[in-house]
């Protein structure tokens, strides 16, 4: 009996010869250093797609951006103001927030290198729809540089207007379309850098239209050198309101139409439409004047007799109402006849009937609990008091984008595959 | 003596015996020579490091490749319903009857036996080749030499 080797070995010696070798060295050599190029390249793709992963997750959950056209009705102000978390995306990362109810400033936090954080006072936005607060990516905005009168919301909640900044000298005035996502940028032409007793302080009319201004035409610091100037922010045109020679910016009211302030007793309503004016006068001096969105009311605050007395609230007509709150701000109309008056900052606020005096309803305003990061009293879109106030929205967490737990889980995983793969392929190839 | 020196040394002294076993794995004379080739190619950039002891490396490549080979095939195969024109020649003698066995046989199982009875390696050193466990290697030799008397070899002894 023959042995399966004795028979193995003489099926082999049917091999063949074998014919004249080609170059193996050189083509092993040439083998080696074209898998070794594919392994770097592949390693190098590995790389760059996991920190891809790791940092190019988002930090929070998609938002829907709301339509431009919910009907008025569906539009609210909240009770309460609550900022973004403040890790969370802003507008660049999310688009345009659609209609606000409110603007401010609030402390954000963003990562600077792997490691770092950088934190800045950023302006925010509160949805009229559904009342989601989202971060303000507002370009031209020199950091830290608004605060008071230098950021505002018009009526209608479309527009966010801020001043623009050199350095630490101002520039211009841009405004955000909340529903667009577009900037109008207002500049004079005539200076780069504009000068002004109240430069900083901006306000939009009543109809959302203007942006109301105060700077000098000349450049000059004088303290009468200054003028009001509202801005077409649909046009981008500029405006002359006032000419020069008063010595301080007027008292800024609010009207349905037109720009309206107020010097001394005198309250003055300007329509750059058609570059008219109108005016009246009444016995007291004016802190703030508001006409009624049909005209056919108006309400003010008056100084005191004296300048340690109390400001006054009243009807167009004179009569001092009584709010049961030290009246300091006429926040907008809550129908024809009733005025929404607010003590600052904005914790109280009375719904007072011109025509009887009643106060018809109050709100209390309440601090969110992240309050401690909101640097700036809140600008409500004044429109939206014609409203029932609802209860702000608690926003979601957003983690710390620096240690995202998705991505690094993805990008371990990723590397787990990898590691298995070339495993796998070394045992196969031996 | 230069590392390209030596590893065509041992190419010009050793390859007769690779296409031998080669021969027995593949059981066509290209599909040797071609496996032979490319195991020498891959050993190239390792040769510094085996230089001294290449056989189980160079066998190891080998085994792996024909295994590899045969699985990447298998994938590749086209079915079709016409039978091949070319008769099928009944086997004439017992080295046709082994080879046609060998074929029968699965890639793994064929190099077990190529390895354990041509070779003369132990078991160990086959599963070191073949990268699989001992017992696997004791279980496919057993089968496969099973298979090989179920197919005529009744003569076989291991």
């Amino acid at each position: 009996m023959t042995t399966l080797h004795d028979r193995l070995a003489e099926l082999a010696d049917e091999a063949p010869p074998g014919g004249p070798l080609p170059e193996l060295w050189s083509t092993g050599v040439r083998r080696h250093r074209r898998r070794r190029a594919i392994l770097v390249g592949a390693a190098a793709a590995l790389v760059a797609i996991t920190v891809g992963v790791v940092l190019g997750l988002p930090g929070g959950a998609e938002r829907s951006v709301p339509p431009a056209d919910v009907p008025f009705e569906q539009l609210h102000l909240p009770r309460s103001v609550w900022a973004p978390s403040e890790w969370a995306d802003g507008t660049d990362e999310l688009g345009a927030p659609g209609r606000l109810a409110v603007v401010s400033l609030a402390t954000r936090s963003s990562p600077d290198g792997w490691t770092g954080v950088r934190q800045g006072t950023e302006p925010f936005g509160v949805s009229a729809v559904d009342g989601s607060a989202v971060w303000l990516d507002l370009p031209d905005v020199e950091p830290d540089m608004l605060g008071l009168g230098t950021l505002t919301l018009s009526p209608d909640g479309t527009k966010v207007g801020y001043s623009v900044y050199d350095g630490r000298r101002l520039s211009g005035w841009n405004v955000y379309d909340t529903t667009t996502g577009e900037t109008l940028r207002l500049r004079d032409e005539r200076q780069q850098v504009l000068r002004g007793v109240d430069a900083f302080e901006i306000a939009f009319s009543g109809d959302s239209r203007y942006l109301q201004t105060n700077f000098s035409p000349t450049g000059s610091d004088g303290s009468r050198d200054d003028r009001l100037v509202v801005w077409d922010v649909e046009t981008g045109a500029q405006i002359p309101a006032e000419g020069t020679g008063y010595y301080w910016l007027p008292n800024l009211g609010s009207g349905p139409q037109g720009v309206v302030w107020s010097r001394g007793g005198r309250t003055f309503t300007f329509h750059p439409a058609d570059m008219t004016r109108s005016s009246v006068e009444v016995p007291q001096r004016v802190v703030e004047w508001s006409d009624g969105p049909m005209l056919r009311s108006s309400a003010y605050i008056s100084f005191g007799d004296r300048d340690r007395d109390p400001w006054q609230l009243r009807a167009g007509d004179g009569r001092v109402l009584d709010a049961g709150i030290q009246a300091d701000d006429l926040l907008g109309w809550r129908d024809e006849s009733t005025v929404v008056v607010a003590q600052l900052p904005y914790r109280e606020v009375r719904f007072v009937d011109v025509t009887t005096g009643e106060v018809t309803a109050s709100e209390r305003l309440e601090l969110p609990e992240n309050g401690e990061r909101v640097f700036l009293t809140p600008v409500y879109a004044a429109d939206l008091w014609a409203n029932e106030l609802v209860d702000g929205v608690e926003p979601p967490d957003a983690h710390d984008p620096r240690f995202n737990p998705w991505g690094v889980a993805l990008g371990a995983g990723v590397l787990v595959v990898a590691g298995a793969l070339v495993w796998w392929r070394r045992r196969v190839r031996a | 003596m230069s590392e390209r020196d030596a590893f065509e040394q041992y190419v010009a002294a050793r390859r007769g015996a690779l296409l031998r076993t080669a021969y027995l794995l593949t059981g066509s004379h290209q599909d040797a020579e071609d496996l032979v080739q490319v195991a020498l190619v891959k050993a190239v950039p390792h040769w510094k490091r085996i230089a001294d002891h290449p056989e189980p490396y160079v066998r190891k490549i080998l085994t792996r490749e024909a295994v590899s080979r045969w699985r990447t095939r298998r994938w590749r195969e086209v079915h079709t319903d016409r039978v091949p024109e070319t008769p099928v020649e009944e086997p004439a003698d017992d080295r046709l009857a082994l080879r046609q066995a060998l074929a029968a046989l699965p890639p793994r199982q064929r190099a077990v036996i190529v390895l354990r009875y041509y070779e003369d390696l132990t078991e160990v050193e086959t599963a070191r080749a073949l990268g699989i466990s001992v017992g696997t290697v004791k279980s496919q030799a057993r089968d496969a030499l099973a298979r090989l008397r179920t197919d005529g070899l009744a003569t076989v002894s291991p």
